[in-house]
């Protein structure tokens, strides 16, 4: 099986995961996105471009993502592009270390 | 899409995704060179006061027109002085971020420095002030192209 890494460009996710951070890429269906987790889904208005945030909440099927990095001009998410549908989450971001293999 | 769970991977060929972190719109417009511009003209109005001589014949047209020279210099300087502080503003608090502190311990201390030399090159005519202003805006040039990972030269227009 060939397993998917993402990398990350930019800093939003600073100070936990800076710039070129790679993750291992959780898909598979037993994997549901949770409150807390990093994920991986396409700009709602660049569609073919994919995005790395974190789920700050989800209501009613509808996720709402954000940067890590504190400063208000340092994220591009859902203070500016709205809640995502939560089945356009791709899969959830980990750190080899986090997932503990 | 390959598919991986919880419980374990293994560490084989893996295709790579590169996705973005990045920060809001504005990202990546910004440049020192508008606060130097600024700054410069500031200086230059500083330059132009502190060099103009009285008028040597004493007469209402000579005051009028000596008068309304020094006033659209100092009026320049003032508008100047407050882009310039606008500018510098704006690269403080929308371009650089907390990790930059990291690099450039002295970034807060610049900013604040070189924002309150803007209100003194407002309030004074003061050739000393304006050079220091001058100096900020380089330093503040040279920490923002170090960011950037480019070898920008401080280059003046004036």
């Amino acid at each position: 099986m060939t397993s998917v890494r993402v990398r990350i460009s930019g800093d939003s996710m600073w100070p936990t995961y800076p710039d070129g951070t790679e993750f291992i890429l959780l898909s598979d269906d037993s994997t549901q996105p949770t409150v807390g987790d990093v994920v991986l889904t396409n700009h709602p208005f660049h569609s073919k471009l994919q995005i790395v945030k974190r789920i700050q909440s989800i209501d009613d099927g509808l996720v709402f993502l954000v940067g890590d990095n504190p400063d208000p001009t340092a994220s591009e998410d859902s203070h500016n592009f709205g809640r995502v549908p939560l089945d356009e989450i791709h899969g959830v971001c980990v750190r080899r270390e986090e997932h503990g293999d | 899409m390959p598919v991986l769970n919880r419980n374990g991977m293994e560490d084989t060929p893996y295709t790579l995704i590169e996705a973005s972190a990045h920060c809001d719109g504005p990202c990546g417009v910004y440049d020192p060179a508008s606060a130097r511009v600024a700054g410069e003209a500031v200086q230059s109005m500083t330059k132009k006061m502190l060099a103009l001589e009285y008028p040597q014949v004493f007469s209402s047209q000579s005051m009028a027109t000596y008068m309304n020279t020094m006033s659209r210099f100092a009026a320049i300087k003032e508008e100047e002085a407050q882009t310039c502080k606008k500018e510098l503003l704006v690269l403080w608090t929308d371009f650089f971020k907390p990790m930059h502190l990291d690099a450039h311990p002295e970034l807060h201390d610049t900013f604040w420095k070189a924002a309150k030399l803007c209100s003194a090159c407002k309030v004074e005519v003061s050739a000393q002030h304006a050079q220091e202003l001058m100096d900020a805006i380089e330093a503040i040039h040279n920490m923002f192209w170090s960011i950037k990972g480019r070898e920008v030269p401080w280059i003046r227009a004036s």
